[in-house]
């Protein structure tokens, strides 16, 4: 089944090829544009994925936002695949990064002076 | 100490793996956006950046740039493609933009009392009359919690109500934090926020004393100002902020300190028509420093939020008239500089991390600052106290730190602003971040839309004005340049 839409009564129908697009990316694209428009899904994640689309202002243009939808989801497709393909690379420099600190523990004298402190809480709660 | 030990000695392995990998030349995620110009700036994973032009954008996208060599070293250079010849750069670039994440907790913010002798309009706490003041007691214990979270840097920082109508906590904080510094040595900074109306000089001679910085408000021109921010009895308070922030310059002058007064500005609807005016009253004081700040809705404002608020656009249209205004003062030698702006250039332009909360990726809150309540709750954030649940209550001061800071419900904070995750294709992701509190109170919920966050909407377009000066590579860039140099403490 290959990808397309149509417009009808105000409403936008895409049909999505989940061979091409998966269900994940088709939830990514539609969560950019909640701001706009209202958003149903449904279908087969295996077989053919449907969204029904009702803009959230009667004036858009709804041929050309199916356009900018495919384009977003092969913009979301293709910047995961690249994230997917250097996820090693990613997580090496972020290691490298966060490994340089480790915790420090309090020093004797620090220590004899949190306990100074915990001696005038006690006398302020006893007061 | 064992645990610490064992830790260490899985990290230096963890690290010598991630240095011994071989790793072939690689394009790693990167986004761009169009600027004005017709350059694209294109910003790799790590917070690296270059301008292209549109062939050079269509050699990157078509993978072609091997042969062209000026391109390849571009791309190199801000690690939009990575081997193992630039991984240390990529390293040094993400850890020098994102130091907050190696740093722990240094921004403390000790509300002292809930009750204030102002009602402003848009009065974010919501302040009570009369009422909630810390206890010694929870003052002391709060000193405790600072000390033993462990940073080498700590800001304590008086907030309100009115600091100054608790004056005897802020003074035993204030002499018991330096005391105990004798001994920790930490690099201690102290801060008051206050509307400065109870300022004397025998309370002056104390914060000049004992080297504490002071902060106030002032909403731009006396008529905004004095419509925002009135006292309990409803009377103007504009001469007196100004006066007040003149008695303490002339202090600091007969004294020789050099020092200065900060003040924040807080952008109402009725600020808009008003920005070079605004910028005019800080020139007038002397004040070198300008941040504009969106109103939030919290506290007070809530029940007027219709009049206080804009669109993110025309808080947009207003902060681009303010710029304008600022580079021309600048260019007559006048030196001032926009807070916001610097925040972001100085991740941008000088690699370097403002330590700006509200700018970082996890979220600050609840890690980089804590916000010790008058009652010994502990916030993940100032802007967490001032929310009617307590979804950023993360603990109490008669906690351990690390029990605090490790729980669950702050870490789930943490996971859900990490920007990666929802803003993807945004150029401008590396050097932002959101605000876990205000996404809750706009959304209803911590997980953000971005697209739809009026703050990210406004940061974004801030963003694209920036680049599009520094793609002009002119006397403003030159400016920014000089503002990313700058050491904000």
């Amino acid at each position: 089944m290959g990808s397309g839409f149509e417009v009808k009564n105000g409403e936008l129908v895409l049909r999505i090829n989940p061979e091409v697009y998966s269900l994940e990316r088709v939830y990514a694209t539609a969560y950019i544009f909640l701001d706009k428009y209202y958003f149903i899904l449904d279908g087969d994640k295996n077989k053919e994925i449907i969204v029904k689309i009702k803009p959230k202002d009667a004036k858009q243009d709804l041929e050309k936002f199916a356009y900018k939808f495919f384009e977003e989801m092969l913009s979301i497709t293709n910047y995961f695949n690249q994230f997917e393909k250097n996820k090693d690379v990613i997580s090496m420099v972020l290691q490298r990064a966060l490994f340089s600190i480790t915790p420090k523990p309090l020093t004797g004298k620090e220590d004899k002076e949190i306990k100074k402190l915990d001696e005038e809480i006690r006398q302020e709660a006893n007061l | 100490m064992e645990d610490i030990n064992k830790n260490r000695e899985i990290w230096k392995e963890m690290m010598h793996e991630a240095s011994a990998k071989e790793i072939e030349t690689r394009i790693l995620p990167y986004a761009y956006e169009r600027l004005s110009s017709g350059k694209f700036v294109v910003t790799g994973y790590f917070g690296g950046w270059v301008l292209l032009s549109e062939e050079g954008l269509d050699s990157l996208k078509s993978e072609d740039f091997y042969e062209n060599k000026d391109l390849y070293e571009k791309l190199k250079n801000s690690c939009i493609i990575i081997d193992n010849e630039n991984l240390d750069l990529a390293t040094g670039i993400y850890s020098a933009i994102n130091r907050n994440l190696f740093l722990q907790p240094s921004l403390h913010m000790i509300n002292v009392t809930n009750t204030c002798n102002y009602r402003c309009r848009y009065c974010h706490a919501g302040v009570s009359q009369g009422k909630d003041f810390m206890s010694r007691e929870t003052a002391l214990k709060t000193l405790k919690f600072i000390f033993k979270s462990g940073g080498p840097y700590i800001t304590i920082e008086f907030q309100g109500g009115e600091c100054l109508l608790n004056w005897k906590i802020v003074k035993l904080v204030v002499e018991k934090s330096r005391e105990m510094n004798k001994i920790f040595k930490k690099d201690l900074h102290i801060c008051i926020v206050s509307n400065l109306s109870l300022l004397n000089e025998e309370k002056l001679r104390f914060l000049a004393q004992h080297d504490v910085a002071i902060c106030t408000s002032i909403d731009g021109s006396r008529e905004v100002h004095d419509a925002n921010r009135r006292t309990l009895a409803g009377h103007d308070t504009f001469n007196v902020t100004n006066d007040k922030v003149l008695f303490v310059k002339d202090y600091y002058k007969k004294l020789n300190l050099e020092r200065k007064v900060d003040v924040l500005a807080t952008i109402t609807r009725l600020a808009l028509e008003h920005p070079k005016e605004i910028v005019d009253t800080y020139v007038r004081l002397g004040i070198r420093t300008l941040h504009l700040r969106p109103v939030q809705n919290f506290g007070d404002a809530l029940s007027r939020w219709p009049e206080l608020t804009y669109t993110p656009e025309e808080f947009y249209d207003f902060w681009v008239k303010a710029m304008e205004y600022v580079f021309e003062l600048n260019k007559r030698g006048i030196d001032i500089m926009e807070r916001g702006s610097f925040n972001i250039v100085c991740k941008v332009l000088n690699h370097t991390d403002p330590m700006y909360v509200e700018l970082m990726s996890p979220t600050g809150m609840g890690r980089t600052a804590l916000l010790y309540n008058f009652d010994g709750a502990v916030y993940s954030s100032d802007e967490g106290r001032m929310i009617l649940e307590p979804v950023f209550k993360i603990g109490t001061v008669d906690q351990e730190p690390m029990e605090v800071l490790g729980s669950e419900d702050n870490i789930n904070t943490w996971a859900s602003s990490f920007l990666d995750l929802t803003c993807y294709n945004s150029p401008f992701r590396p050097w932002g971040g959101i605000h876990p509190v205000k996404v809750y109170q706009d959304q209803g919920t911590i997980i953000p839309n971005v697209n739809m966050h009026p703050e990210y909407r406004i940061y974004a377009m801030q963003c694209k004005y920036l680049f599009d000066k520094i793609a002009e590579d002119g006397f403003e860039k030159e400016l920014f340049m000089k503002w990313a140099g700058r050491v904000i403490k």
